[in-house]
C-alpha cells in the first residue's frame, strides 16, 4: 500500500495555467476527494498524477518512487474513466484483463485477477459480454473491475458517477465506500458532487483556479470552511449569503448590521486579516438549516416552497433588503443573495406571497471578511 | 409510451394499410427506376449469355452454356481475372493499408498542415479516372516522360520496353495509378473512423500499458473495424469494376497483358462484336458482385 | 378574348400542326457523320449549294464521336429511325454491314450525268462494289507513306530508299550519323501503327492477290494464313528493329508523340498518313517530301499498288428516300465539293478533277492525290479489313513482336489459330 506526495506540481495550457504549484500528501489508505466548480484544475491535476498529461513543475511520488515523467502504466495507478472507457470490441473478460495482457502475465494469473475483481463487483455473469450489452451501471462496475485487476497502488476516479442517474449514483456511492474498505487502497476521486465528497471521502480536497482552497476531513471542511467558497461549495442546498456591515469593532467582537437581521455583536475566531473597522461591508453565512428556532427572527415574503416530504425548502425574499439599507448595489456586488432558502423540518405549507418568519441563532452565523475569509464559524452542537 | 399507445390505440389497421400504401408510392420511383435501369438489364445479360449473337444480327442462335464452355478456354478470360485479382488483392493492401498509415499519422502524428495535407493526397480521387490515366501516361512516357528521368537520375535502369509496354510491369503500374488516386480517399474514409474513437480509450489503453502501435493493434484497428470492412469492399468491389483507368493507359495491352474484366468484355462486345461471350463473362463478373455483396452483409451483421 | 399569357402557346401550337404540311412536299435526309474538328462548317456550306440547287430536298446534318460511332450505326441500322446516309470506313466495316442486309443497294442510283458513277473512276467505285452490286459511294481516301525531312537527307547525302533493305540501310547510316537519332520512330500504344506496317509489308511480300483468300478466310483450314510469306513480313518488321529504326518501348509511345518527334526535327523520317501533311503544316514543318513502302526483295507485290484506305458513305436499305440520299452523296463527290475537302480539310478526294487548278493546296498534297489517283490496287488496312478477332490477333502480335515475346512465327500460329476459330463460326 502506497500514498502519493505531489510537490509544487504545476501545469499550462499556452498562457492558462491550469494548476498553480500545487502540494498534496495523501496517506496510504486513504480515500481523497477533490472537488472544485469546473475548470478549478481537479481532473487535470488526476490526470498528471495518472500520467495522461505532462508535468510542467513539481514532482509526483507514489510510494517512494518518482514518477513525475513515468509512463500511465509504469506508475503504478489505475484509473477509472467518467465515461467509463471501456474497450468496445473487447469482452467484459478481456476489458478487466487487458492491463495484465500488456504486462505480459500468463493466462492463468490473468484469469485469476479478472475473476478475484469480478467476485469483489459481483458482475462474474457479465465476463463474457461486450459492453454494448450491459447498463451504465454494469459498465462503470467493469471500469472499476478493470482498475481493480491491475492491483494498482493508487486508484484514480474521475467523476465516475457523472453520467449515471441519481438512484444508481446513491448505489454506487455506498458501494465505492464498501471497496475502499473492503480494498483498504489508496483511491483519490475527482467530482463537482459534493454529496458525493461529504459522504465518501476521508479527506476533501477543494480546488478553485489551479490552487487548494481547503483540505481536511468533510465535516471539519463543512463546519468550519476557511472562505466563502469552501462554505458555498459544501452543503445543498447552499450556505444563505447575507450582506451586512460593521458598524462598531472591540476587541475580538464586533457589531454587524444586516437589513434582514438587525444588528447583532459576534465574537470573532480568526483575528488575522483585513481590520473590521466600522464601517466595513462583511457578508454573513446561514445555513438553510440552522433556522429552528432562536433569537434571532427573519421575516421574508415566500417565493416558493419546495415540499420534500421529510422537510420544506422556502425561498423568499427578505424583508427589508434593498429598502432599509438603501444600499442595493452594495448588497448584490458582495456575493449576498436577496433570495434566502430555509430548510423547515417538517411539513409546511406556507403559501406563495405571504410573509414567513422563520427564527434563527446568532450561534448558527458564520462572518465573512471582504476578501471571505471566514472569521468566525458557526458554533456546533 | 405515449407515442406507442396512441399510434396502436388511435391509428388502427386500415391506417396500417394506408401507411403502407404510402410507403410503396414513395417507393415507386426508385423501384421503377432500378428496375428499368438495373433488373431488366441484368435479366436481358443473363438471357443474352445463352445465346451467340453479335450486334448486327437480329436473332441470336441458343447456343445453352456454350459461352459458358468457352469462358473456361478462354486464356484472356482468365489472364483478365487474374490481373483483376492483383489489383483487388494490391488495392486492398497499399490503398486501405497506406491509407490507414496515412490516416493514423494524420490523426495523432501531425498537427500543423493537416488539412492542407489531407487535401493534397485526397486530390486525385476527385480527377475522373480518363484524366488521371491521360496524365500518368505522358509522366510515364518512355521517351519524355519524368518519370524515366526521375529513374534514371536516380542510378537505376526503367523498363526497356516502356512501364506501359512491358507486359510484367505494366499491371503493376496501373495498380500503383489507382493506388495514387484512391488512397487519399481511402484515407479521409478511415480519417472519419478515427476520429470518432473516444481519446478515453487511448488514456485508458495507455494505463493498462498499450501505446504507440501496440495502442494500434489493440485499439485503433478494432474500433475502426467496422470502417476497414467498407474501405476494403468499396476497394474490391472497385478492383473488379475497374475498366476506365486500364482503357486509358494500355487498353489492355501490351498484347492482352493487362486486360481486365471491364475492358475485355469491352473488347468482345464492342470490338470484336461476340456479344454472347461478352455477356457470359458480365454474368461471370455479375456473380462475383454477388458474392461479394452477400460477404459483406455477413461480415457487416457479425461485426 | 385570349390570355395574353395563353396566346404564344396557342401560336406554338398552330404552328406545330402547320410544318408537316410543309415538309409533305419536302423530303429530309438524314445524314450522319463523325465530329471531326471543322468539318461541320464546310458540310453547312455544302448542304446549303446543294438546297439551293435541290429545293426538294432538306439535309439535316448529325455528328457523332468516332470511338463510339460503330456501334451508334449498328444499333440504329437495327432501330426504326435510321439515317439515310451515314459515313463508314469501306472495308470489313461496310462488307458487314452488306451481308446483314441492312445496307441498300444503289447501283440503280447516280448514272445521270453528274452522278457519282459518272464522276468516279473506277477504282473507286469498286472500293464499294461488292458481287457487282454498288452499295455505297467513296467520298475520300486516306494513304500512308514515310515522309522524310528533305534538308537532314540533304545535308548527309541520304537517299529515298528503293528498296526494303535500303530502308534498314538508311536507318543504319543515320544510327551511324548520330546513335541518339530515332530515325523512324514508332508510336504503337494504340497497336495500328505497327498493324499499317505489316499491312504493306504482307503485300510487298505476299500479294494482295495471294493473301486475300486468307484475310477474307475463304482459303482452306490447311491453308490458312500458312503462306509463309506471313511469317517474313513480321521478320522485315524485326529487321527494321535490329537497324535501329525504332526507339525502344514503341509499345508504350503514342503516336502522337512520334508525328511531334518528326515535325520538330528530332527523327528525319516516319511513317504516317496522308493526313500527317496537315499536322505537320499546322506545326509549322514544311521540309519534307514522301515515298511509298518500297518493294521488298523477292517479294510477290504488284506494282502500283499502296496503302489506300477509302471512307464514303452507304445507304441504310430501310431509308424511305435513297434516290435523293444518293443526289446528295453524288453532290459530295463533284469537281467543287471535292476541291473543297481538300483545300479546307486536307481530305483527298475520290474525285481529283480540280485539285490541279488549286492553289491552295501544297505541292506534297498534291503530289499525294496524285499518288492515291495512280494507285492500281488499293490495300486496305488489315484492321479493318480482318474479321475482328482475327484483326485482334493480328494488333496483338504486333505488340509482342515489338516486345520480343512472340517470335515471328509464333505470332502467325496465334493468327492463324484465330482465323481458324473465326472461320469455323462463320
Amino acid at each position: 500500500m502506497s500514498g502519493l506526495d505531489i510537490t509544487d506540481l504545476s501545469k499550462h495550457y499556452g498562457s492558462f495555467h491550469a494548476v498553480k504549484s500545487i502540494s498534496l500528501g495523501v496517506l496510504p489508505g486513504e480515500f481523497v476527494v477533490m472537488v472544485g466548480p469546473s475548470g478549478c484544475g481537479k481532473s487535470t491535476l488526476l490526470r498528471m498524477i495518472a500520467g495522461l498529461e505532462t508535468v510542467d513543475g513539481g514532482m509526483i511520488r507514489v510510494g517512494d518512487m518518482d514518477v513525475t515523467h513515468a509512463e500511465p502504466s509504469k506508475r503504478g495507478v489505475a484509473m477509472v474513466f467518467q465515461n467509463y472507457a471501456l474497450y468496445p470490441h473487447m469482452t467484459v473478460d478481456g476489458n478487466m484483463g487487458f492491463g495484465l495482457r500488456m504486462a505480459g502475465a500468463s493466462r492463468e494469473v490473468i484469469a485469476a485477477a479478472v475473476s478475484r475483481a469480478a467476485g469483489i463487483l459481483r458482475i462474474a455473469d457479465h465476463l463474457p459480454k461486450l459492453p454494448k450489452g450491459l447498463s451504465g451501471g454494469q459498465k462503470q462496475r467493469v471500469a472499476i473491475g478493470r482498475a481493480i485487476t491491475r492491483a494498482p497502488k493508487i486508484f484514480l476516479f474521475d467523476e465516475p458517477l457523472s453520467n449515471l442517474d441519481a438512484e444508481l449514483r446513491t448505489r454506487m456511492r455506498v458501494e465505492l465506500g464498501r471497496l475502499h474498505q473492503d480494498l483498504g487502497a489508496t483511491m483519490i476521486y475527482v467530482t463537482h458532487d459534493q454529496v458525493e465528497a461529504m459522504t465518501m471521502a476521508d479527506r476533501i480536497v477543494v480546488l478553485r483556479d489551479g490552487e487548494i482552497e481547503q483540505m481536511g476531513p468533510p465535516l471539519d471542511l463543512y463546519n468550519r470552511p476557511a472562505n466563502r467558497f469552501v462554505a458555498g461549495f459544501l452543503g445543498a442546498p447552499r450556505m444563505n449569503i447575507v450582506a451586512a456591515r460593521i458598524v462598531a469593532a472591540e476587541d475580538r467582537v464586533v457589531t454587524v448590521e444586516a437589513a434582514c437581521l438587525g444588528r447583532i455583536p459576534l465574537e470573532l475566531d480568526v483575528t488575522e486579516g483585513r481590520a473590521l473597522l466600522p464601517g466595513e461591508p462583511v457578508t454573513l453565512g446561514l445555513r438553510p438549516e440552522a433556522f429552528r428556532g432562536g433569537d434571532l427572527p427573519l421575516r421574508l415574503i415566500v417565493q416558493l416552497v419546495e415540499s420534500l416530504g421529510r422537510e420544506t425548502l422556502v425561498h423568499g425574499h427578505p424583508i427589508g433588503v434593498g429598502t432599509a439599507l438603501g444600499d442595493p448595489e452594495g448588497n448584490g456586488g458582495d456575493g449576498a443573495e436577496d433570495a434566502l432558502v430555509i430548510q423547515l423540518p417538517d411539513q409546511q405549507r406556507p403559501r406563495m406571497g405571504d410573509a414567513f418568519e422563520a427564527r434563527t441563532d446568532r450561534r448558527a452565523l458564520y462572518l465573512f471578511d471582504a476578501d471571505g475569509r471566514t472569521r468566525r464559524f458557526a458554533r456546533v452542537g | 409510451m405515449m407515442y406507442e399507445t396512441s399510434r396502436n390505440g388511435v391509428a388502427g389497421r386500415p391506417g396500417h394499410a394506408r401507411e403502407h400504401l404510402t410507403y410503396l408510392l414513395m417507393l415507386a420511383p426508385a423501384l421503377l427506376l432500378l428496375g428499368v435501369f438495373v433488373f431488366v438489364p441484368v435479366v436481358l445479360v443473363i438471357a443474352g449469355s445463352f445465346y451467340e449473337f453479335s450486334l448486327t444480327s437480329e436473332d441470336g442462335r441458343f447456343v445453352g452454356l456454350g459461352n459458358y464452355l468457352r469462358i473456361a478456354g478462354d486464356e484472356i478470360f482468365w489472364i483478365a481475372l487474374r490481373n483483376n485479382i492483383i489489383i483487388v488483392v494490391g488495392s486492398v493492401v497499399l490503398q486501405v493499408g497506406m491509407g490507414t498509415v496515412l490516416a493514423a499519422i494524420l490523426d495523432r502524428g501531425i498537427g500543423v498542415g493537416r488539412t492542407l495535407l489531407r487535401t493534397i493526397i485526397f486530390a486525385p480521387m476527385v480527377i475522373s479516372s480518363v484524366a488521371v490515366g491521360l496524365v500518368w501516361t505522358i509522366i510515364l512516357d518512355p521517351n519524355v516522360g519524368p518519370m524515366n528521368a526521375a529513374v534514371t537520375g536516380l542510378g537505376l535502369t526503367p523498363p526497356r520496353l516502356g512501364w506501359l509496354g512491358d507486359p510484367t510491369v505494366s499491371i503493376w503500374v496501373i495498380l500503383g495509378i489507382a493506388t495514387w488516386q484512391y488512397t487519399g480517399f481511402l484515407m479521409v474514409l478511415i480519417l472519419a473512423g478515427l476520429q470518432s474513437v473516444p481519446k478515453e480509450l487511448y488514456q485508458a489503453a495507455a494505463l493498462d500499458g498499450a501505446t504507440g502501435l501496440r495502442a494500434f493493434w489493440h485499439i485503433t484497428l478494432p474500433s475502426i473495424r467496422n470502417v476497414l470492412v467498407v474501405a476494403v469492399l468499396i476497394t474490391t468491389v472497385g478492383g473488379f469494376k475497374i475498366f476506365d483507368l486500364v482503357f486509358v493507359t494500355t487498353g489492355g495491352g501490351p498484347a492482352n497483358a493487362t486486360q481486365v474484366l471491364g475492358t475485355y468484355i469491352y473488347l468482345q462486345a464492342f470490338n470484336i462484336g461476340d456479344l454472347g461471350h461478352a455477356h457470359a463473362m458480365s454474368v461471370v463478373l455479375l456473380m462475383i458482385a454477388v458474392v461479394l455483396g452477400w460477404l459483406q452483409l455477413r461480415v457487416s451483421r457479425t461485426a | 378574348m385570349m390570355n395574353n399569357a395563353l396566346r404564344p402557346a396557342v401560336l406554338a401550337a398552330l404552328l406545330a400542326f402547320a410544318h408537316p404540311a410543309v415538309a409533305d412536299d419536302q423530303v429530309q435526309i438524314k445524314f450522319w457523320t463523325l465530329n471531326d474538328a471543322g468539318m461541320a462548317e464546310v458540310y453547312a456550306e455544302a448542304i446549303k449549294a446543294f438546297e439551293t440547287t435541290n429545293p426538294g430536298i432538306h439535309i439535316v446534318h448529325e455528328e457523332f464521336p468516332a470511338d463510339s460511332y460503330k456501334t451508334a450505326i449498328q444499333v440504329a441500322l437495327n432501330g426504326s429511325e435510321p439515317p439515310d446516309a451515314f459515313f463508314n470506313w469501306v472495308g470489313e466495316d461496310s462488307a458487314r454491314l452488306v451481308r446483314s442486309g441492312l445496307v441498300a443497294d444503289i447501283t440503280a442510283y447516280g448514272t445521270e450525268e453528274t452522278g457519282f458513277q459518272s464522276v468516279l473512276s473506277p477504282a473507286w467505285i469498286d472500293s464499294l462494289t461488292y458481287n457487282g452490286r454498288i452499295y455505297g459511294v467513296p467520298t475520300e481516301a486516306v494513304s500512308k507513306y514515310f515522309y522524310y525531312n528533305r534538308s537532314f537527307f540533304a545535308e548527309h547525302g541520304l537517299e529515298v530508299p528503293a528498296t526494303f533493305g535500303e530502308l534498314t540501310q538508311l536507318c543504319r547510316d543515320i544510327r551511324a550519323i548520330d546513335p541518339t537519332i530515332v530515325p523512324l520512330p514508332l508510336g504503337n500504344s494504340e497497336r495500328w501503327k505497327l498493324n499499317h506496317y505489316i499491312t504493306m509489308l504482307n503485300e510487298r511480300i505476299v500479294g494482295a492477290e495471294a493473301a486475300a483468300d486468307d484475310y477474307s478466310l475463304k482459303a482452306s483450314e490447311d491453308q490458312l494464313f500458312t503462306d509463309p510469306g506471313f511469317v517474313e513480313a513480321w521478320r522485315k518488321v524485326l529487321e527494321l528493329q535490329k537497324a535501329g529504326c525504332f526507339q525502344d518501348a514503341p509499345n508504350a509511345t503514342a503516336p502522337e508523340l512520334t508525328r511531334a518527334m518528326f515535325s520538330s526535327g528530332a527523327s528525319p523520317m516516319i511513317y504516317c498518313g496522308s493526313w500527317c501533311a496537315a499536322i505537320f503544316d499546322a506545326d509549322g514543318f514544311t521540309d519534307y517530301a514522301m515515298f511509298q513502302m518500297p518493294p521488298v526483295e523477292g517479294g510477290k507485290g504488284a506494282a502500283g499498288t499502296n496503302f489506300v484506305l477509302v471512307q464514303g458513305f452507304q445507304v441504310p436499305v430501310a431509308s424511305k428516300h435513297p434516290e435523293e440520299a444518293v443526289r446528295w452523296l453524288s453532290f459530295l463527290v463533284s469537281p467543287e465539293i471535292s476541291r473543297l475537302m481538300a483545300e479546307r480539310m486536307g481530305r483527298i478526294p475520290a474525285n481529283p478533277a480540280q485539285l490541279g487548278q488549286s492553289t491552295a493546296l501544297t505541292e506534297q498534297f498534291k503530289w499525294m492525290a496524285q499518288d492515291v489517283s495512280a494507285v492500281t490496287a488499293q490495300i486496305n488496312v488489315l484492321d479493318v479489313l480482318l474479321e475482328n478477332s482475327v484483326s485482334e490477333a493480328y494488333l496483338n502480335a504486333g505488340v509482342e513482336v515489338l516486345n520480343g515475346t512472340m517470335t515471328p512465327e509464333a505470332a502467325m500460329e496465334s493468327i492463324r489459330a484465330a482465323a481458324l476459330k473465326a472461320k469455323e463460326r462463320m
